[in-house]
C-alpha cells in the first residue's frame, strides 16, 4: 500500500508543476497545454472520437503479433535444438538483425510486403523475434545439469522431455523475453502507425497520434500520450505481474 | 511536506531557467526554412544571386533544414525558425490553433495533382477502400485540394482522410511507382513531371480542377514575434523575394543555369519543368477565401478567421 | 532387489587415478556405504554404477544386465537441493517416476501420497519445493527414488549440509525402510559415524587406486552413541 501512495504523491507533484509552469505564461499553449484542456481532449476524443476503436485496433496488432513471434520463436528453438548448423545459422542472424531499430527497415518492409497489416506484423516479428529468442535459447542453453540427470535417470526422452522438463525449466527465459519482446512491439507499432497511416478503418494509436501532430492539437497529442503510457504500464505491472506471481513467482524461479 | 514544497521549487527553477531566451545575435539575422522543389525557386534564385546585400547590407539570412511542414512548425514555435514556406492549408492550421502569424508573401503558384500507375483507377469515384494515396502528411495542401474535390464529386470531404499515408515526395514516388495498394501520390513538381514521364501513369486530378480556378501553391509565413522585432527585415526579405522573381522573367537562361545547378537536374530538362504555363512565381495570393470556407465548413478549421486577418502588410 | 558386480573397473579422473582394476559384488538387500576422504572418487564410484559416468575399462553389471546408460531401475538421490522440478508440487514431484511410466494421474497420486506418508511428508504434498527446507526436500527427493520399485538405490550425501537432529532422524527411517522394503542401497557419506550406523558394507576409497571392503557385524538396532559403535569406528583408516 505504502507504494501506491509514494507513486500518487510523485504523480501529484508533477500534476502541480505541469499547472504552474502552464499558468506562468511563460510557454505558447501549443507547447504547453494545461491539464483541463488535455483531459477535455481525451475526454472528447475517448467518447466522441475514435480514439478506443484506434487503441483496440492496436493492441489487436500487438497481441497478434506477439502470438505469431511465440509461434514461430517456439518452433526455431526446437528446430535450432535438433540441427547444429541451423541454431549457428540462426545466432549469425539473430546477431545481424537484432540491432537493427525496426524503424530503419520501414523503407524495405514497404518495398517488399507493402503498407498494410501484413506489413505492420512484420514489423512487430522483426521487434519481438530477436530478443526473445536470445533469452529462450539462453534458458535453454542453461538448463540446470540436475533436471537433465534426473530425466535421464528415470528414461525420460523425446517430446515428452522437452514438455515435462526442459520447456518449464526455460519459462522464465521465456517470459523476460516476452516482456522485452512486448515494449519492444508496441513501440515499433506506434511508430509503424505513424509512418503507414490507417492500414484499415480507422487505424491505430499511433495513426491518432500523428494526426494530432500534423493537425497541431497539443493537448490531444498528450492525451494519446498519456493513453499509451497506461497501457504500458498497465501491461506490465498487471498482466505481465499476474502471468508471473502464477508461474515463476509460484515456483520460486523469479530471477 | 517542506521537502516536498523545496523540491517542486526547484523543479520549477530548472525546468524555466534552462530555456530562458537565447541572446540577441548581434547582426540582423532572419533564419529561413524552405523545402525541396520548384515551387521554391525564387528562395534558390535569391540565395544565389544575393539581392538583399543591395537592399539591407546589414541583413544575415540564415537556412535551416526541415524534414517537412510540421517541422517547420515546431521550429517556429520554438524560436529556432522565423520565416517558413509552405501550403496555405497547414498555415491555416496552425493559426486556428493558436500559433500566432501571418502570411506575408505568396511564392508560387504550381501545377499539382493525383498522380496513379493504377490503369483503373480514372475518377476519384475509382478510388477503393484499399488504395493507398501518397502525400506529405494529413492537413497538407494536397490533402486538403483532394478533400475538396472528394466533396465536390463524392459528397464526402473526408473520404480519404483513413487512406493517406505520409511519405516525402521521393518516397513516394518510388513506392507509387512499385507498389499495389499504394499506387496514387499527390505530388508537385518536379516530382510530377517526372511521375508522368514514366509509362503506366496518368494524372486523375489535378490541382486546378480540385480548386476550380488557380491558387497559391506556397507562402511565406512569419510569427508575430518577426512581424514586431524584425519589421525592416521582413520588409526586406519581401522586397529580395519580388527581385528574384523579377530576375526569373527577365534573365531566363541564367537563372536557368543557377537552378539547374542546385536542382541537379538538366538544363533542358529543367527549362521544360519551367515553362510549364502553370508554374507561376508571384507575390500575390490566390485562392486564401477558398480554402478558409472550405475547411471551416469541413471542420478542418475551428475559428473564425478572414482572409484579411492573415495578411500581413 | 538385485545385486551388482564391478569386474576390472579402472577410471581415471583429471590424470588421478580412481580406481585400478577394481572388483566388487554386491548382494541383494545389502547395504554398502562408501566413505572416503574428500575429492577421492567416491562420486564416480556411483555414477558409473549409475550409468552416468563411463568406465575407462573393465564391466559393471547389475543383475546380469551391463550398465551402459542411466536406468530408472537404479534411481539416484543426488547430493543437490536442487534435485527436485520447482514447477511441479511436491506429489507432482515424487510421482514423477510413474508419470514417466505412464500410469494414470489418480493411481500416481494415491501412491505419492503413501510415499509421503511414509516419509512423514503427507501435509506439504500441494507446496512447491522452494517452499520446504532442505530436510523435507532431500525426504522428498528419497520418497521419488524408491516409489518405482526400483533395484537398486543410488545416495549421493543425500544428508550432507543438513544439521545433525535432522540428520539422525533421517538416517532412521532410511534404515526402518530399507528393513522393510528390504532394499539393496549404495549410499556415500563422509560421516563415518553414520556409515557405521547404515552400512552392512563398507567400502573404504583410498588414493592411487586402493581400495578397502570392511564387514560391519554391528548388531541392531544401533545407537550412533554406543560405545561398540565407536569403537568399531575407530578402527576404520581412511
Amino acid at each position: 500500500m505504502k507504494r501506491w501512495r509514494i507513486y500518487t504523491g510523485l504523480i501529484l507533484a508533477f500534476c502541480l508543476s505541469w499547472q504552474l509552469i502552464v499558468w506562468s505564461g511563460r510557454y505558447s499553449p501549443l507547447i504547453f497545454p494545461s491539464l483541463d484542456a488535455i483531459g477535455r481532449s481525451l475526454w472528447s476524443d475517448l467518447v466522441h472520437g475514435q480514439l478506443l476503436s484506434q487503441l483496440v485496433f492496436s493492441l489487436r496488432l500487438v497481441v497478434e503479433g506477439l502470438l505469431l513471434s511465440i509461434a514461430m520463436g517456439l518452433g526455431i528453438a526446437l528446430i535450432a535444438r535438433r540441427f547444429v548448423v541451423f541454431r549457428k545459422g540462426i545466432d549469425l542472424l539473430i546477431s545481424v538483425a537484432h540491432p537493427l531499430p525496426g524503424v530503419a527497415l520501414l523503407p524495405l518492409v514497404i518495398l517488399w510486403v507493402g503498407i498494410g497489416e501484413a506489413a505492420v506484423l512484420f514489423i512487430i516479428l522483426h521487434s519481438v523475434l530477436w530478443p526473445f529468442l536470445v533469452s529462450f535459447f539462453g534458458a535453454l542453453d542453461r538448463l540446470p545439469i540436475i533436471h537433465q540427470e534426473v530425466a535421464d535417470n528415470y528414461e525420460l526422452k523425446g517430446w515428452r522431455r522437452l514438455i515435462w522438463v526442459d520447456l518449464p525449466g526455460a519459462f522464465p527465459g521465456f517470459l523476460s523475453g516476452l516482456k522485452i519482446g512486448w515494449s519492444r512491439a508496441w513501440r515499433a507499432l506506434i511508430s509503424a502507425e505513424m509512418i503507414f497511416g490507417a492500414t484499415s478503418g480507422s487505424g491505430g494509436i499511433g495513426w491518432f497520434m500523428f494526426q494530432k501532430r500534423v493537425f497541431m492539437d497539443t493537448a490531444g497529442l498528450f492525451g494519446g500520450l498519456l493513453v499509451i503510457i497506461v497501457i504500458g504500464v498497465a501491461m506490465e505491472s498487471l498482466v505481465f505481474r499476474w502471468l508471473e506471481r502464477r508461474t515463476v513467482v509460484r515456483w520460486g524461479m523469479e530471477r | 511536506m517542506k521537502k516536498w514544497i523545496v523540491m517542486i521549487l526547484i523543479g520549477l527553477l530548472v525546468l524555466t531557467s534552462g530555456c530562458a531566451a537565447q541572446p540577441e545575435p548581434e547582426e540582423k539575422t532572419l533564419i529561413l526554412a524552405e523545402q525541396y522543389g520548384l515551387a521554391y525557386a525564387p528562395l534558390q534564385i535569391l540565395q544565389a544571386k544575393n539581392f538583399l546585400a543591395d537592399i539591407d547590407p546589414d541583413l544575415k539570412l540564415e537556412w535551416a533544414k526541415a524534414g517537412n511542414t510540421t517541422a517547420i512548425r515546431e521550429m517556429m514555435l520554438a524560436g529556432k525558425v522565423d520565416i517558413g514556406f509552405m501550403g496555405i492549408p497547414p498555415f491555416l492550421i496552425a493559426r486556428d490553433k493558436g500559433m500566432e502569424w501571418d502570411i506575408f508573401t505568396g511564392l508560387s503558384q504550381a501545377p499539382v495533382g493525383l498522380v496513379s500507375s493504377n490503369p483503373a483507377i480514372q475518377g476519384l469515384a475509382d478510388i477503393q477502400e484499399s488504395d493507398r494515396i501518397a502525400l506529405p502528411q494529413p492537413g497538407s495542401i494536397q490533402h486538403i485540394l483532394l478533400a475538396i474535390a472528394a466533396e465536390r464529386e463524392l459528397g464526402d470531404a473526408a473520404r480519404f482522410d483513413q487512406q493517406l499515408v505520409t511519405m516525402k515526395h521521393p518516397d513516394g514516388m518510388s513506392a507509387m511507382l512499385a507498389g499495389e495498394e499504394l499506387n496514387l501520390h499527390f505530388t508537385s513538381p518536379p516530382y510530377i513531371f517526372m511521375e508522368l514521364e514514366e509509362a503506366g501513369t496518368h494524372l486523375v486530378l489535378s490541382g486546378t480542377e480540385a480548386m476550380g480556378g488557380p491558387f497559391t501553391f506556397i507562402v511565406g509565413a512569419a510569427p508575430k514575434r518577426v512581424q514586431e522585432e524584425k519589421a525592416e527585415s521582413l520588409a526586406a526579405l519581401k522586397e529580395g523575394l519580388q527581385m528574384a522573381m523579377d530576375f526569373m522573367q527577365d534573365h531566363p537562361d541564367e537563372a536557368l543555369t543557377i537552378l539547374s545547378e542546385r536542382y541537379e537536374l538538366e538544363e533542358e530538362v529543367l527549362q521544360g519543368y519551367l515553362a510549364n504555363p502553370e508554374l507561376v512565381y508571384s507575390e500575390s495570393v490566390e485562392g486564401l477565401d477558398t480554402f478558409i470556407d472550405f475547411m471551416t465548413r469541413n471542420g478542418y478549421l475551428d475559428q473564425e478567421i478572414t482572409a484579411e486577418e492573415v495578411i500581413w502588410n | 532387489m538385485s545385486g551388482y558386480r564391478f569386474e576390472a573397473v579402472s577410471k581415471c579422473f583429471e590424470g588421478e587415478t580412481i580406481f585400478k582394476n577394481f572388483h566388487l559384488s554386491g548382494q541383494s538387500e545389502s547395504f554398502l556405504c562408501v566413505v572416503g576422504k574428500s575429492g577421492v572418487g567416491k562420486s564416480t564410484f556411483l555414477r558409473m554404477l549409475g550409468g552416468f559416468e563411463p568406465v575407462d575399462s573393465g564391466t559393471i553389471h547389475i543383475e546380469e544386465n551391463l550398465v551402459q546408460k542411466p536406468q530408472k531401475i537404479c534411481p539416484m538421490v543426488f547430493q543437490s537441493y536442487e534435485q527436485l522440478f520447482p514447477w511441479l508440487p511436491i506429489w507432482e514431484n515424487v510421482a514423477f517416476p510413474l508419470r514417466v511410466n505412464g500410469e494414470k494421474k489418480e493411481i500416481r497420486k494415491a501412491k505419492a501420497m503413501q510415499a509421503l506418508q511414509a516419509v512423514g511428508l503427507k501435509d506439504h504434498a500441494n507446496k512447491f519445493p522452494h517452499q520446504l527446507s532442505g530436510g523435507m526436500k532431500q525426504r522428498a527427493a528419497l520418497a521419488r527414488a524408491w516409489i518405482a520399485e526400483p533395484k537398486i538405490l543410488l545416495m549421493d550425501e543425500p544428508f550432507g549440509g543438513l544439521d545433525m537432529m535432522t540428520r539422525e532422524s533421517l538416517q532412521g527411517l532410511l534404515v526402518d525402510l530399507w528393513k522393510e522394503r528390504k532394499w539393496t542401497v549404495v549410499f556415500i557419506t563422509h560421516d563415518l559415524r553414520e556409515a557405521a550406523r547404515l552400512s552392512t558394507k563398507l567400502l573404504i576409497v583410498k588414493e592411487e587406486g586402493e581400495w578397502a571392503l570392511l564387514e560391519n557385524h554391528l548388531p541392531w538396532p544401533r545407537d550412533p552413541y554406543s560405545k561398540e559403535l565407536n569403537d568399531w569406528v575407530r578402527q576404520i583408516q581412511l
